[in-house]
C-alpha cells in the first residue's frame, strides 16, 4: 500500500513539471566542421553581394575608410583573431551608417550574423588595432576580407 | 487530510489519463533555410488546438528575437501547425521555444538552425529528347539573390524515384542540385508504359538527414516504336533495370 502511495506521490511531482528538452544543445564548443563550412560559406555569399555594392570608384565624399587589417598570409589561429577584429571594425565604422547601401551590414543582416556566429565559436573578444593604422576604402577592405574567407573556407571544404 | 491526499493523488490519475501532456516528440519544427518556420504539434490525446502557442526567442548578434505561433489544426494532417517568418537564416542561430496552453508552460525546446532545416520541394519538369530520352529538370524554388549558386544551394541534393505507374519497383537516382538536369534513358524502359516521377531535396547542412515533402508526381510514356512497313512490333517487355542490347527507336510522348 505505502509503495503505490509513493509511485503515486513521485508521479504527482513529475506530472507538475514542464519538460525541457533540447534538440542539440547549444554549447559553446567548437561546431563540427560541417558548421563551419557552412558560416564560412554563407560569409563568402554575402560577401560578394556586399561589394558589389560598393564599387571601386567612389566619389570621395561617398568612401568610407577602415583600418587595413593584415589579412593575407595568416595561420588559422591568427585568422581567427583577424575575423573578430573585422566583425568589430564593421560594427563600429560601417553598421550603423544611414542608407540603404549599408543595409547589408546591420547586425541583424546575415552578413553580420554569420561573423558574429563564427566568432562565437572561435575568438569572442580580441584586442583592437590602433585607430592610428593606415586606412583604405571599404570595398579594398571587403575584397582582401573575401580572399581571408575563402582561404578559411577552403581549409574546412 | 489523508482523504485530501487520496482526493489529489485521484485527480491526478485523472489528469494523466484525460490531461494532455506532450513530450518532445510531439513538437516538431522545421525551417526552409529562406524565411519559413514551420513548427506542429501531434498527439492523440490533442482535443484542439485553441489556446496552444509556441513562444519563440531568437537570439540574433547581441539582441533577441521574438516570435508567437499561434496554432491551428491543419485539415489534412489533423495537427496542430503554426509558421512565423524569419529575416533569413544563419546555420548555427539557435531557436528557444516555449509551448503554452493559455499561461500554462507545457513544453521548452531548443533548435539550431542547421539541424531542423527541412529544404522546399522542388517542382519537376520532363521534356522528351531528340534521341528519345527524357530529360528532368526542376526548379528547387529558392530565390538567388543575385547569387548564380550560393554556398546553401551547393549543398542541397536532389532525390529522383521513378518507376512504373502503379507498380512496385522503383528506380532511384541521387543528384546535386547544381547539376540542374538528369536524363532518363528510354531504352532502359519498357515500351508504351505510363511512368512516374517524384522527388525530394536534402541538404549538407544537416548530413541530408531531413528531406523535403515528395514533390508533385510528373507522368511521362514510352510507346512502342513505329516501323516503315507495317504494324508497331510486338515484342516482350523488357524489364527496367535490365539494359537492353539492342538499338531501339522509341517514339515516346511525355504527359504533365
Amino acid at each position: 500500500m505505502m509503495k503505490t502511495i509513493l509511485l503515486l506521490a513521485v508521479a504527482v511531482f513529475v506530472s507538475s513539471t514542464p519538460v525541457t528538452t533540447s534538440v542539440k544543445p547549444h554549447t559553446d564548443k567548437t561546431p563540427a566542421r560541417h558548421t563551419d563550412k557552412a558560416l564560412l560559406g554563407e560569409l563568402v555569399d554575402e560577401l560578394i553581394v556586399a561589394i558589389k555594392d560598393f564599387p571601386k570608384v567612389l566619389p570621395k565624399e561617398k568612401l568610407i575608410f577602415l583600418k587595413d587589417l593584415q589579412m593575407n598570409g595568416l595561420d588559422h589561429k591568427e585568422r581567427e583573431v583577424l575575423f573578430c577584429q573585422v566583425e568589430q571594425e564593421l560594427k563600429i565604422k560601417v553598421s550603423g551608417l544611414f542608407g540603404a547601401r549599408f543595409d547589408h551590414f546591420r547586425t541583424d543582416k546575415k552578413l553580420m550574423r554569420n561573423l558574429n556566429m563564427y566568432n562565437k565559436y572561435h575568438v569572442k573578444t580580441c584586442k583592437l588595432t590602433d585607430e592610428k593604422q593606415d586606412k583604405i576604402p571599404l570595398h579594398d577592405f571587403l575584397k582582401n576580407l573575401l580572399a581571408s574567407v575563402r582561404n578559411a573556407y577552403s581549409q574546412v571544404n | 487530510m489523508f482523504s485530501t491526499f487520496k482526493c489529489q493523488i485521484f485527480l491526478t490519475l485523472i489528469c494523466i489519463a484525460l490531461c494532455y501532456e506532450p513530450t518532445k516528440e510531439d513538437l516538431k519544427c522545421f525551417n526552409d533555410y529562406e524565411t519559413e518556420m514551420k513548427c506542429s504539434l501531434s498527439s492523440e490525446r490533442l482535443q484542439s488546438c485553441s489556446g496552444h502557442k509556441l513562444n519563440i526567442t531568437h537570439p540574433v548578434s547581441n539582441m533577441f528575437e521574438k516570435y508567437t505561433c499561434i496554432f491551428e489544426r491543419n485539415h489534412h494532417s489533423d495537427n496542430c501547425e503554426c509558421n512565423i517568418t524569419v529575416e533569413g537564416f544563419v546555420a548555427t542561430e539557435i531557436f528557444n521555444t516555449t509551448l503554452l496552453e493559455g499561461s500554462n508552460v507545457l513544453l521548452y525546446k531548443t533548435f539550431m538552425t542547421s539541424d531542423f532545416i527541412k529544404p522546399k520541394s522542388p517542382v519537376l519538369s520532363v521534356q522528351k529528347t531528340e534521341n528519345g530520352n527524357f530529360n528532368v529538370t526542376w526548379d528547387d524554388q529558392y530565390e538567388k539573390h543575385g547569387l548564380v549558386a550560393g554556398n546553401f544551394f551547393e549543398g542541397l541534393r536532389i532525390n529522383l524515384t521513378y518507376g512504373i505507374k502503379g507498380g512496385h519497383k522503383n528506380i532511384s537516382k541521387t543528384v546535386p542540385n547544381t547539376v540542374r538536369s538528369y536524363e532518363i534513358v528510354a531504352k532502359n524502359l519498357l515500351p508504351n508504359t505510363n511512368y512516374i516521377l517524384t522527388a525530394t531535396m536534402s541538404t549538407d547542412y544537416n548530413d541530408h538527414s531531413i528531406p523535403s515533402d515528395q514533390s508533385a508526381t510528373v507522368e511521362f510514356t514510352t510507346f512502342l516504336p513505329i516501323t516503315e512497313t507495317g504494324p508497331p512490333l510486338q515484342r516482350e517487355p523488357l524489364p527496367a533495370d535490365r539494359p537492353s542490347s539492342m538499338q531501339e527507336n522509341l517514339v515516346s510522348r511525355v504527359l504533365r
